[in-house]
């Protein structure tokens, strides 16, 4: 399978959405909210946008504290922490402000990606950390997490205030596995095969690679011409997310 | 205009004269913007040719009136005197992004840095195997026993590799000719046989 990255319909929500809130009209407003159901790849485009653009990338911990939250904010940042919450969120104003300053000067944005931010949904005195660094240094802070981490936050009435953009991924729709098809796969796919393997995975993005896997298995063992959905018939394509059950490519589907 | 440029235009406008100049008088003779005249200018006093008669008052040195009058010719260098004192990873390079990858990770196979990193670089799985090669070697990244099923048919599977000493935002930067891998994080060299 080739390794490169694949845009798809949520990437160009993503991006359209980061384009809106640098453009925002309130200076506060500086959240970026990006929630869907697992398994439809938002981490992985969340790495990505951090990895391309420099962005500082941070996973959230069930157990985080405030103190362990800007202590892991700062050793990313390669700063050594000072041992009070207050130093912390000094250091932190500054390293960050510095680094904005200097992706200003390249004309490039800086931002901070948090991750699996469902882990500290519970907490507003986190949630409220990360809103003040986000209001004094109005730089877009991306929350990325699962289980409708927006309508949660939304409750919240000083957060929901800043909150510049909402993107919700969804499943990939037929053209979308198509498109990873064609960009992942080292053999050609029949239509029939990727409208199967659409049905199969009910465009989830893990699911959809795992079914790319068993094809171009299956068509470099065959002197690599296109797969069809007649040539697989009978074999596993991916395995059933619910039920863990091998989902088997049928002809007749 | 190049900075060699501007000092040349700085230093025959103070020849001109023949006195100092401020550096007003110096943006208008020269056409320059002040900040420009002023750095030409701070280059010109590092190399001994202008020197300051007050704040923002420049003349030539009596070293450069000897030149001009001898007829020797007078080199304008905006270059650096000698070795810079840190080595910086170039910004938006490949391995740059390689390394914020991996620091995300921090668990991963060359496809998984690729799939995050590479952008149109013709040699990008090339260049990723020799850079985690010689991190492996250097001591930064391990590798791990177990790994990563292939996807071709006769395929051993794909290396998976383990970030084990993080140090910072920057890249370490691999010094082919000194056998070494410089980290600007630490500031620290560490030699090691580079592949």
């Amino acid at each position: 399978m080739r390794s490169v990255h694949v845009n798809t319909k949520n990437t160009t929500r993503f991006l359209s959405r980061m384009s809106e809130l640098l453009d925002r009209g309130a200076a506060e407003a500086c959240i970026l909210v990006l929630d869907g159901d697992p398994g439809l790849g938002k981490t992985t485009e969340a790495e990505w946008w951090a990895v391309q653009n420099n962005a500082l990338f941070v996973r959230a911990k069930t157990k985080w504290t405030e103190a362990w939250m800007l202590r892991e904010i700062l050793e990313t940042l390669n700063v050594t922490p000072q041992y009070s919450y207050e130093r912390m969120y000094k250091q932190a104003l500054e390293v960050l402000g510095a680094r904005a300053g200097m992706a200003e000067t390249e004309d490039a944005t800086f931002a901070v990606v948090v991750d699996e931010i469902d882990h500290i949904m519970r907490s507003d005195k986190m949630i409220n950390t990360l809103r003040d660094l986000s209001d004094m240094l109005e730089i877009p802070f991306v929350f990325v997490g699962v289980d409708r981490v927006g309508a949660t936050l939304a409750r919240n009435k000083a957060t929901a205030s800043r909150i510049g953009r909402y993107c919700e991924f969804k499943p990939a729709d037929l053209e979308d596995v198509r498109t990873h098809v064609n960009g992942l796969c080292e053999v050609p796919v029949e239509d029939d095969l990727v409208a199967f393997l659409h049905r199969a995975s009910r465009g989830y993005i893990r699911e959809i690679k795992e079914g790319i896997k068993s094809i171009e298995r299956y068509g470099l063992r065959n002197r690599g011409r296109a797969v069809s959905l007649k040539d697989m018939a009978g074999q596993v394509l991916l395995n059933d997310r619910k039920t863990g059950r091998p989902i088997v490519v049928r002809e007749e589907a | 205009m190049a900075s060699g440029d501007n000092m040349r235009a700085v230093f025959n406008a103070l020849n001109e004269v023949g006195r100092c100049l401020a550096i007003d008088e110096l943006a208008t003779a020269t056409g320059l913007e002040h900040r420009a005249v002023s750095a030409a200018a701070a280059k010109l006093v590092r190399d001994d040719l202008v020197e300051r008669v007050a704040r923002g008052c420049f003349q030539l040195t009596a070293a450069a009136r000897e030149a001009l009058a001898s007829g020797t010719e007078v080199v304008f260098r905006s270059g650096p005197r000698g070795p810079t004192p840190r080595t910086r990873p170039v910004a938006g390079s490949l391995r740059a992004r390689l390394w914020h990858a991996m620091r995300i990770r921090e668990k991963f196979t060359i496809g998984d840095l690729l799939g995050l990193a590479a952008q149109d670089e013709t040699q990008a799985p090339c260049n990723a195997g020799r850079y985690l090669s010689d991190l492996a070697r250097a001591g930064y990244v391990r590798v791990l026993a177990r790994r990563a099923p292939g996807h071709k048919p006769t395929s051993n599977g794909c290396l998976r590799y383990s970030l084990i000493r993080n140090t910072g935002p920057l890249a370490p930067i691999v010094r082919r000719k000194r056998a070494e891998i410089y980290d600007p994080n630490t500031r620290e060299v560490t030699p090691c046989r580079i592949g």
